[in-house]
């Protein structure tokens, strides 16, 4: 009896080895899958893939995979200009740098409709560029020095800035789901379309995501007239962060 | 040479007439460009500039012809600045400003028209630059930056631990390249901090790179395991390198709270006292990391001498009665296999032949994982940790390993209570201790220590033994010890978040210095004594396979273990523990998994010495 116990408990201990490396590298659930840029690459050498950039028209001028069809996640013609393709059709979703919106509207709608192989692409743009990929810049906007403000300093920012307005370019849905007081929603991905709406008199506070679309958020607008902005480091990400 | 002379001065000339008109040229197309690009920038600040010998039209090329230009009609191509500046647009391409926000050159050199040599220093150039985008309380005000506004040459800018044109990012990094990333900028750190002359000057002790690499963090790090370990910008965050008595500083003692917590989520404000450089700072006592240095230098020292001269003075005593022996005809040959029919006498159960055979794998384990992390800077460390499938899986292996070993000492903690308190009846529990078949130390021990030392030197005869001799007792108490200083050590290692709710930090400082003295206690007691003892010794060379194979033959008893024989005879028990010898499968495998593992322990203790010695 004492035998058998310990030859079962040697084999638990093997098993127990076995298991672990797998179970360290289980994949997390997104909403598509995820492909990264190699993969990517072979594809896009097959032609037979759908290369969309999700950041809004800004964003995919600016910087895109040659090839990408801009369509914004909240693009609501964004389904009816993909009625070409086939429900197998290989559809890679991309942003900057951030990750394409898990509750990006325009996955959920495909996926709805039944297309299979709906896919985001891990690292967006930035991991592209890193492998030393080609991009095409079809209206880039040309940056312009604007300064970060920390997140454990956006209270004193608030209080001495001049006739402050924060500016928050996420989704509506991000945006609803918790915002900075006194924020207003101008998504970037209809910025091109809603900036007008932003009164030009006011010391403006860009904030994204995670710190990386408000940079050129805050040079679009300055090509637009607007000559006071300024960033918020990191983001809501960032802000969260320091609030821990 | 003089007969050259004149040619040579000819060939100047001539060059200086040639390169004259290419000038003249651009000079006289920028001048063509400044009938309509009249503005300061273009007809007085940009002949200043460092770019002033170029003409317009060096950068921006395509413009063939003026009137359609001068309409609007044909714009010049886009500027490309790689054309002149290949090296720098080569490392640009992998740069944070280009992968992550797209930007060119002129993003940051904006004033390119009138852009002059830097008056100030470099340094102070390049910190002015970057903070007109990022924070400057981030990155100029505090620590390195501050002093570089100071002038103090000595100190970082931003691009001596970022790079100037290929600047890589956390925030772009994937997980595999951010632990590069971290493992570099501790690099950049050190190459600055673990300088003498710098250190010296600035009144910083130099002892903070070396300190850090003895602690289980750099130790891992040097291993190259970056991912779950931290660096120095962990700690000390990337940018807001502060003093410790700076209220603002994450070292301050009201922030190292936060600190530690961003990495050990679970821990005790008392995890704080944990010393990330043990002995960096000057004039800081470290009273008990040192007594607990002291301790384990006495333990390792004491057991090593006694245990080396026992072996040695063993070792000629017992080599020179085989030479006499083998002279006298009176031995035959020891290597050859021993014969099913032969009776033999039963001396270890299958539990305990299996238990021995879990622990030398696991013990191998824990050595070959454990010891490039005691020795990460040797030149074997990352080849053996690859060895295991990399640190990740070298560190999951450890943990199994120690786990089965712990199994082991709890099951055999249960054998030794059923031992003492057969059935759960205490009476006679002190004779059971101290008894013949007891593993505990007793009066005999002593004496036969004594008498062993007297054999040595050819002044009696050697003891007789029971069923345990001393050095076997010593080798199972060893295991005891050992357990438990060398497991509880190394789970405060494995959770010192967990453990913090019960020791202070600094204790986990201690168990880091006690899990590798007693690691190096355990692996070099076994591969020098314990083989030497068992297997070494010359009349058992190569391999005494009685562990394995659970018998062994009667002269052998009677030989090695008189008072037991006796005993045995005497109570009559002899014949229930007479065996068959063992079948040709138990002897191969006690051939090959001994002698496999008795080579893979010297070739370990060869790499452990190797260490001490040469690095």
């Amino acid at each position: 009896m004492k035998n058998k116990l310990w030859a079962g408990l040697s084999v638990a201990v093997l098993i127990v080895a076995a298991a672990l490396p797998s179970l360290s590298q289980m994949p997390r659930a997104s909403a598509a899958a995820l492909i990264d840029v190699k993969s990517l690459q072979k594809l896009t050498l097959t032609g037979k893939v759908t290369l969309i950039h999700a950041a809004g028209l800004i964003a995919c001028m600016d910087a895109k995979i040659p090839g990408s069809l801009c369509l914004a996640c909240d693009d609501e013609k964004g389904v009816s200009a993909l009625s070409s393709l086939t429900k197998d059709s290989k559809i890679v979703f991309y942003t900057g740098g951030a990750g394409v919106d898990p509750e990006c509207e325009l996955i959920k709608r495909l996926t709805a409709q039944g297309f299979t192989s709906v896919y985001t692409l891990s690292g967006g743009l930035a991991a592209w560029r890193q492998e030393g990929l080609p991009v095409v810049s079809e209206k880039r906007i040309p940056r312009v020095i604007s300064q970060a403000v920390r997140s454990g300093n956006f209270s004193e920012w608030f209080r001495q800035a001049k006739n402050p307005l924060v500016i928050d370019i996420r989704s509506a849905k991000t945006y609803a789901a918790g915002h900075l007081d006194g924020a207003q929603n101008f998504p970037l991905t209809r910025l091109h379309i809603q900036y007008a709406d932003i009164p030009l008199n006011r010391t403006l506070l860009i904030v994204d995501e995670d710190g990386t679309q408000s940079f050129l958020a805050a040079s679009y607008l300055a090509r637009k007239g607007f000559w006071d902005i300024q960033r918020l480091k990191g983001g809501m990400a960032g802000y969260q962060r320091e609030a821990r | 040479m003089k007969k050259y002379f004149s040619q040579i001065i000819f060939m100047i000339v001539i060059f200086c007439l040639l390169a004259i008109p290419s000038q003249g040229k651009a000079q006289g197309q920028t001048g063509r460009c400044n009938a309509c690009h009249s503005d300061h920038t273009f007809t007085g600040d940009f002949a200043n500039s460092v770019h002033g010998n170029n003409s317009c039209t060096s950068c921006h090329t395509g413009i063939d012809n003026i009137s359609r230009h001068s309409s609007g009609e044909k714009k010049s191509n886009p500027v490309r600045c790689a054309d002149c500046h290949r090296e720098i647009a080569a490392s640009y391409k992998t740069d944070v400003h280009a992968v992550a926000q797209n930007m060119t050159c002129a993003d940051c050199h904006q004033n390119i028209h009138t852009l002059l040599k830097p008056a100030k220093p470099r340094k102070i150039v390049v910190n002015d630059e970057c903070v007109r985008c990022h924070a400057p309380e981030d990155y100029a005000l505090p620590g390195h930056g501050k002093a570089v506004s100071a002038g103090n040459a000595d100190s970082a800018t931003c691009t001596d631990c970022h790079n100037l044109h290929s600047i890589t990012s956390y925030g772009t990094a994937s997980e595999k390249e951010k632990a590069v990333l971290r493992e570099a900028y501790t690099q950049k750190c050190k190459s600055c901090h673990a300088d003498n002359t710098i250190a010296g000057r600035n009144n910083l002790s130099p002892a903070v790179a070396d300190t850090y690499d003895k602690t289980y963090h750099g130790k891992v790090m040097q291993v190259g395991y970056p991912q779950r370990i931290a660096g120095c910008a962990d700690c000390h965050t990337g940018h807001n390198t502060l003093k410790a008595d700076d209220p603002r500083s994450a070292l301050y003692p009201g922030n190292l709270y936060v600190s530690c917590k961003k990495c050990h989520t679970t821990m005790h404000k008392r995890f704080v006292s944990f010393e990330a450089h043990p002995g960096a700072v000057k004039g800081k006592t470290y009273r008990s990391l040192h007594i607990a240095e002291v301790f384990m230098f006495i333990l390792l020292a004491g057991v090593f001498a006694f245990f080396w001269l026992h072996t040695f003075l063993w070792w000629q005593r017992a080599y020179r009665d085989k030479c006499r022996k083998r002279k006298a005809g009176s031995i035959g040959d020891t290597l050859a296999p021993e014969c099913r029919e032969e009776k033999q006498i039963q001396r270890f159960t299958v539990i305990q032949r299996v238990m021995h055979v879990l622990l030398i794998l696991s013990f191998f384990t824990l050595v070959g994982t454990g010891f490039p992390i005691k020795y990460p800077e040797t030149a074997w460390a990352k080849v053996l940790v690859n060895m295991w499938g990399g640190p990740h899986m070298s560190g999951i292996f450890h943990r199994i390993a120690a786990i089965v070993l712990c199994l082991l000492f709890f099951y055999t903690l249960w054998l030794s209570l059923q031992f003492l308190f057969p059935k759960w009846q205490w009476r006679g529990w002190m004779a059971r201790l101290f008894g013949p078949d007891s593993l505990f130390p007793n009066m005999k021990d002593l004496r036969d220590i004594k008498g062993m030392f007297l054999w040595f030197f050819s002044k009696g005869p050697m003891p007789k033994f029971d069923r345990w001799t001393y050095w076997e007792k010593f080798d199972f108490l060893a295991v005891f010890w050992g357990m438990m200083a060398i497991g509880l050590s190394g789970f405060m290692l494995w959770f010192p978040g967990v453990f913090s709710y019960i020791v202070p930090g600094w204790v986990i400082n201690i168990a880091a210095i006690v899990h590798s003295e007693e690691a190096y206690l355990a692996a070099v007691f076994i591969f020098t004594v314990h083989f030497f003892n068992n297997h070494i010794v010359p009349n058992k060379f190569p391999l005494e396979p009685n562990i394995f194979t659970g018998r062994y033959r009667m002269e052998a008893m009677r030989e090695e273990r008189q008072l037991e024989y006796e005993r045995m005879t005497a109570e009559g028990k002899l014949e229930s523990l007479k065996r068959e010898g063992p079948g040709l499968w138990a002897q191969l495998f006690a051939s090959v998994f001994g002698l496999a593992s008795l080579v893979l322990g010297l070739f370990l203790l060869g790499l452990i010495f190797w260490a001490v010695l040469f690095y």
